[in-house]
Formats: structure tokens, C-alpha cells, sequence
């Protein structure tokens, strides 16, 4: 049967097992077939993409930009390569959906925020202490270049408006709204609805304090256009924004641009709306 | 006069505008989007818009934090 080693066609014999494979790989330790990690004791299957890796071992440029995106299934890593999302907020929401969509290699992302990193931020927002009076924009830049130094960043310091948001995230395949003023968020959402129809649109709202986790929904209101969060939950005194339900909401979002992209590019089973 | 909002029959005084429905409902204007006959209706028209008998409403409301 043909397998790819390390993206090389081979031919091996059936019941052959990833520890015999392995052998090539002085060291390795760590199995990853198709995207998931497994034990040497697996016994290949026709077709099989497999790797034998040393963990922790020091890797080149090359093999890094290889290796980030290992984890996911193949295919999908095509579609996010070539996508562009922006960010609008870069808070409690807007640095962890920046994150995420780091990590997994999105394209290029659109990121803009007019604030700068406060020590009030610590409690939820993916900054560190030692950033504290830089503008956010320039710190999640080089938090997010430390977690994957390919991805693309366009920044935007500077207030966003109804009016300047469709020329400053123009490109974008899927708008993430993470505003803190529900102003905003209304008008960014009325925005996707008219004049950015084209673009799909994750917002927010309903993400403070700290009830039930399963609250948090993803609701979608027109093709492509959803809103995450219960809806209810606002930020005001006696129910601050605290990092563990913002990131429930912020993951919702991210996950949700992902599931955009990939029913776009037709990798889902069509059940997103 | 009745209008649909959000699914159910409101009562609504005739003359009564956007604004002031979203007023009585305890609504902040420049948080709620609204529709109008499937319509999205522009922040800037809530204060002329003339509510009138039959009209089907969509509110969309956005509370703050993120």
C-alpha cells in the first residue's frame, strides 16, 4: 500500500506499524497521523499521511511552517491560508479571536483598535504586564508574531466608525465585531447587513460576568451573518468582563469565522445556517 | 393601531414614531437595530420614521462588553 512519510510517497507492506516507519527517525517520539497524534503501535492505512517528530527538538523555517499546521485535517489548512479576517476591537474578544486565528495560520488579518493596554485590561485581555501603555494594536502584533511569525497583519490605530469601517476592512472575507460599546456594535451589525453584505460577519453581545457557560450562543441571523453571546449579559457595575466567559464568546467567534471559510470552500457538511 | 414586533402584536398609539416606540419599550436608540418590512432602517431615520398600522418590526438589541 502508498503512504506519504513526511509529504514522500512510499510503498510499504501491509501491517506495517508507525514504529517501523519510525526507525528512519532517530529519536522521534511524537506520531501524528492525518492531523492527529497517535501511538507508534498504529498500523498504517492506505493512504496515510504520517510523521515521525523528536518533540521539542529545535526544527528550520521550513519545516516550522510545516509543522504549525500539522494538527489540522487536510485541506483546511488551504482555505485558512488564503482568507483575510478583520478584527474590529482588539479587547477582551477581539486579542483572543486574534489569537486563535493566529495560531491555526489564517492568511492576513485585519486588526484595529484605538486604545492603549491598562493595567484593567490584565484580567481578560491577551496582554502582558510589561505592555502596559502601548497601543494595543502594536502589542497584540508582536504577541501574535510570537505565536506564528507567517501570519500576515494589517494595522489599523485608530477609532472606528460607521463610516470609515467598509474602506479600512475592505478585503476582508469575514468581519469580527468586538466592540465593548453596544453603539458600536449596532452599527457595525446594521453595516453587515447593508453595505458589507458580501463579507461575512461574526458579532457579540451578552458576554460579562460569570453565568451558566451554555448560555453563550451562536445565533445566526442571515446567511453568514451571526451574532455570539446570550444576548443579555452586559458589562456594567456588579457584572464586569472577566476572562473566562469573554473567551467562551471569543472562541465562539473564531470558530465560527473557521466554519464560514470552510462551508465557503465547501469542507463542511452544510449544516452552518 | 397594531404592529408586529419581534413576532407578537403590539399596540402602538397612532402617530408614534420609531423612537419613541423603542423609548417606551426602555430601548437605547443607538444600541437596537431595526427592520422594517425586512428593511434595515438607518440609525438617522428612528426620529421621522412614522410608525403606521400593520408594519412588521425586527429588533435587534446589543448590550456592551467585549
Amino acid at each position: 500500500m502508498r503512504i506519504m512519510v513526511h509529504e514522500q510517497e512510499r510503498e510499504v507492506a501491509s501491517g506495517t506499524t508507525l514504529a517501523d516507519i519510525g526507525t528512519a527517525f532517530p529519536g522521534s517520539d511524537l506520531f501524528i497521523v492525518n492531523g492527529c497524534q497517535v501511538t507508534a503501535a498504529y498500523r498504517l492505512q492506505n493512504g496515510d499521511e504520517c510523521w515521525c517528530l523528536t518533540k521539542g527538538a529545535v526544527v528550520s523555517e521550513e519545516e516550522l511552517k510545516r509543522l504549525l499546521y500539522l494538527r489540522h485535517t487536510p485541506g483546511v489548512q488551504k482555505v485558512i491560508s488564503r482568507a483575510v479576517v478583520g478584527i474590529m476591537g482588539l479587547g477582551g474578544l477581539g486579542s483572543a479571536v486574534a489569537g486563535a486565528l493566529a495560531r491555526i495560520g489564517m492568511g492576513r488579518l485585519i486588526l484595529a483598535d484605538y486604545d492603549i493596554v491598562d493595567p484593567t485590561n490584565l484580567n481578560r485581555q491577551q496582554y502582558f504586564v510589561d505592555q502596559i501603555g502601548m497601543k494595543k494594536t502594536d502589542a497584540l502584533a508582536a504577541n501574535l508574531r510570537r505565536m506564528n511569525p507567517y501570519v500576515d497583519l494589517t494595522l489599523h490605530d485608530c477609532r472606528l466608525t460607521a463610516e470609515n469601517i467598509p474602506t479600512l476592512f475592505a478585503g476582508a472575507d469575514v468581519l469580527v465585531e468586538c466592540f465593548d460599546d453596544p453603539a458600536m456594535k449596532a452599527a457595525a451589525f446594521r453595516l453587515a447587513l447593508t453595505d458589507m453584505k458580501t463579507m461575512g460577519y461574526v458579532g457579540s453581545s451578552g458576554v460579562a460576568g460569570f453565568a451558566d457557560n451554555n448560555l453563550i450562543t451562536t445565533v445566526c441571523h442571515r446567511p453568514y451573518v451571526f451574532v455570539v453571546g446570550d444576548g443579555e449579559s452586559e458589562s456594567k457595575p456588579g457584572q464586569g468582563l472577566m476572562a473566562p466567559r469573554v473567551g467562551i464568546a471569543a472562541h465562539h467567534q473564531a470558530n465560527q469565522v473557521l466554519r464560514i471559510l470552510l462551508e465557503w470552500a465547501g469542507q463542511t457538511d452544510g449544516s452552518i445556517q | 393601531m397594531q404592529i408586529i414586533c419581534n413576532g407578537k402584536e403590539q399596540e402602538v398609539a397612532a402617530g408614534t414614531t420609531l423612537l419613541q416606540l423603542l423609548q417606551q419599550l426602555q430601548l437605547d436608540p443607538d444600541t437596537v437595530v431595526v427592520e422594517c418590512d425586512k428593511k434595515i432602517v438607518s440609525r438617522d431615520a428612528y426620529e421621522g420614521m412614522m410608525l403606521s398600522a400593520g408594519q412588521n418590526l425586527e429588533l435587534i438589541r446589543f448590550v456592551g462588553g467585549g
